[in-house]
């Protein structure tokens, strides 16, 4: 299978602590990868230093095999790789067309085809009903979905999501899952950072587990929930019955 | 848009010259168009961009100063000196928007630092008196010749001043892009970038572009006035003047800056009439008054609230 994404090496230190230790990490070519860990673990960083927005210490970043490490953030979703936000950060004076419209605005030629393709991405999410309206209007799924939109205006082929479904029902979950997979056959890769159990075994093909910024296993979603080591990076060692 | 405005003007120069209404209504409405001249163009960076910039005495005073000292010494008109002082304005904004930008210093930080840019200035052009003539500022030679931006009817400037009006609204119309970029920088400059924008060139293209414009405005005012002195053209209380008038107006709107000034300068002039020959001061308090009373009840200036109603 064909790495989209690898990392190799990948180190970030804030002061005396290792948030990133020599993470290697691969998306490949239209999988849904998950990463998981304690909080702590170095999952946002790690997305932060893929995506420029911390400079890695040490090791190194490839994209479609070129060497992207250490570009700022801009140049980095122009190349393909887009990312949300644990929080969200949608533009609050900005309708929603408009807010899409911001990542659309680099890769197309004028306002009309920024415009339309915008309002493609709004569709593709099911939010074209409601472009006119502003993020402070709808519904927390909404802002959830909205934000997808947003990178999806962007091109970008690869989609990093953090935590893009905290704070929702299951019902509500299950909405951004079957949208993320609708994507995924679109020809999208994505990694996501999750916490809940439940939307791992439902979205991921694959998961990395994190732990104090160390790689420490990886595998399926059922081989990773039965594992030794993720329990005891979660609960402790004295829960880790075997 | 572009017919709009030049109708609009066009009607209102034709109002004035037919009706030809006392100097001092001529000169409040022209005053109301150099406000909003130079307040749409500090918006761009401080409404747009949301980068709040008290620096902007810097670019009008360059402006002034350039394309004067350039036509009292040099003799050399004032529309060629007004490109002169673009390009020092250029180079100022450079000077400070680069380091400031570069390092993230956004918000209060930018706000600060801009303030003190001004007071170096002004303390600048007090300082080398052989130049600039220092406090008691510089009165320009009378040509009264069009030629030379002067005239000795002051309708005239009316036309002058609107037509560089149109041009900057124009210009801000038509670069959407850019305005897009600007407002997703002012609303989350990191959300920004995760969606392609080039935060630091947007921002330092924003106070470029702004600067260039408020140059212009500078080299106006200068010949419109035809007396300059460090403390109106390069002092801290025209930055404030500007900013409220931006706030007032709105500042998520291009027009909202000219809505802001078409009701403060009558506001602040009728208030002047009326009271300053006799209690002297006051009509500041008054002044302040009604600024207080609109921002407590719109709070996002005139034009949000005109749209929220629609």
């Amino acid at each position: 299978m064909r790495l989209l994404l690898e990392t190799i090496k990948l180190s970030k230190k804030f002061g005396g602590l290792w948030a990133l230790k020599k993470v290697d990490v691969g998306v490949e070519d239209n999988e849904i990868l998950g990463i998981i860990g304690p909080n702590g673990a170095g999952k946002t960083t790690l997305f932060n230093v893929i995506t420029g927005f911390i400079k890695a210490d040490e090791g190194s970043v490839f994209f479609n095999g070129e060497n992207i490490t250490g570009l700022p953030p801009y140049k980095i979703c122009r190349k393909g790789i887009a990312r949300t936000f644990q929080l969200v950060r949608t533009f609050s004076k900005l309708t929603l067309l408009e807010n899409v419209m911001i990542g659309a605005l680099s890769t197309t030629k004028d306002m009309k085809e920024c415009k339309s393709k915008a309002e493609e991405c709004l569709q593709m999410v099911g939010l074209g009903g409601e472009k006119s309206l502003f993020p402070t209007e709808i519904t927390t799924i909404d802002c959830k979905l909205l934000e997808i939109a947003k990178v999806l205006a962007t091109s970008a082929k690869l989609l990093l999501l953090d935590e893009a479904m905290v704070g929702l029902t299951p019902t509500e979950a299950d909405v951004i899952i079957s949208t993320i997979q609708r994507l995924r056959e679109q020809g999208y890769t994505f990694a996501v950072i999750e916490h809940v159990l439940r939307t791992i075994r439902k979205l991921c093909d694959r998961i990395v587990v994190l732990h104090n910024g160390s790689v420490i296993t990886t595998g399926t979603p059922d081989e990773m929930i039965k594992d030794r080591r993720v329990i005891e990076a979660y609960l402790g060692e004295e829960y880790a019955v075997t | 848009m572009l017919w709009k405005l030049i109708l609009f003007s066009a009607a209102l120069t034709t109002v004035i010259y037919v009706t030809n209404p006392p100097p001092y209504v001529v000169h409040i409405i022209i005053n109301i168009f150099w406000f909003a001249y130079v307040t749409s163009s500090w918006n761009i960076v401080g409404g747009f961009a949301g980068q709040v910039s008290l620096g902007h005495p810097v670019f009008i005073g360059l402006g002034a100063y350039t394309s004067t000292l350039l036509f009292m010494n040099y003799g050399l008109s004032p529309w060629l000196g007004l490109f002169c002082g673009m390009a020092a304005a250029l180079a100022a904004a450079a000077l400070i928007g680069v380091p400031c930008f570069r390092f993230g210093i956004r918000g209060p930080y930018f706000a600060i630092g801009t303030l003190a840019y001004t007071m170096v200035m002004e303390q600048l052009a007090m300082a080398f008196r052989e130049v600039t003539g220092g406090g008691f500022g510089i009165t320009l030679r009378r040509i009264d010749s069009l030629l030379y931006f002067q005239s000795a009817d002051p309708k005239v400037y009316l036309p002058i001043i609107l037509s560089f009006w149109i041009v900057l609204i124009y210009i801000m119309h038509r670069l959407q892009k850019f305005r897009y970029r600007l407002l997703a920088i002012r609303e989350n400059e990191d959300a920004a970038a995760a969606l392609g924008v080039n935060v630091f060139r947007v921002k330092l293209y924003a106070l470029l572009i702004s600067a260039a414009f408020s140059a212009v405005g500078g080299t106006f005012y200068a010949q419109y006035y035809r007396y300059i002195d460090p403390a109106t053209v390069f002092g801290p209380d025209l930055a404030l003047e500007i900013m409220l008038i931006a706030i007032f107006g709105g500042i998520y709107d291009l027009f909202g800056p000219t809505i802001g000034s078409g009701i403060l300068i009558p506001i602040s002039e009728c208030l002047r009439i009326l009271l300053g020959g006799r209690y002297f001061g006051s009509y500041l308090i008054i002044y302040g008054i009604i600024l207080i009373l609109c921002v407590l009840r719109l709070p996002e200036g005139i034009t949000a609230y005109l749209s929220k109603k629609r």
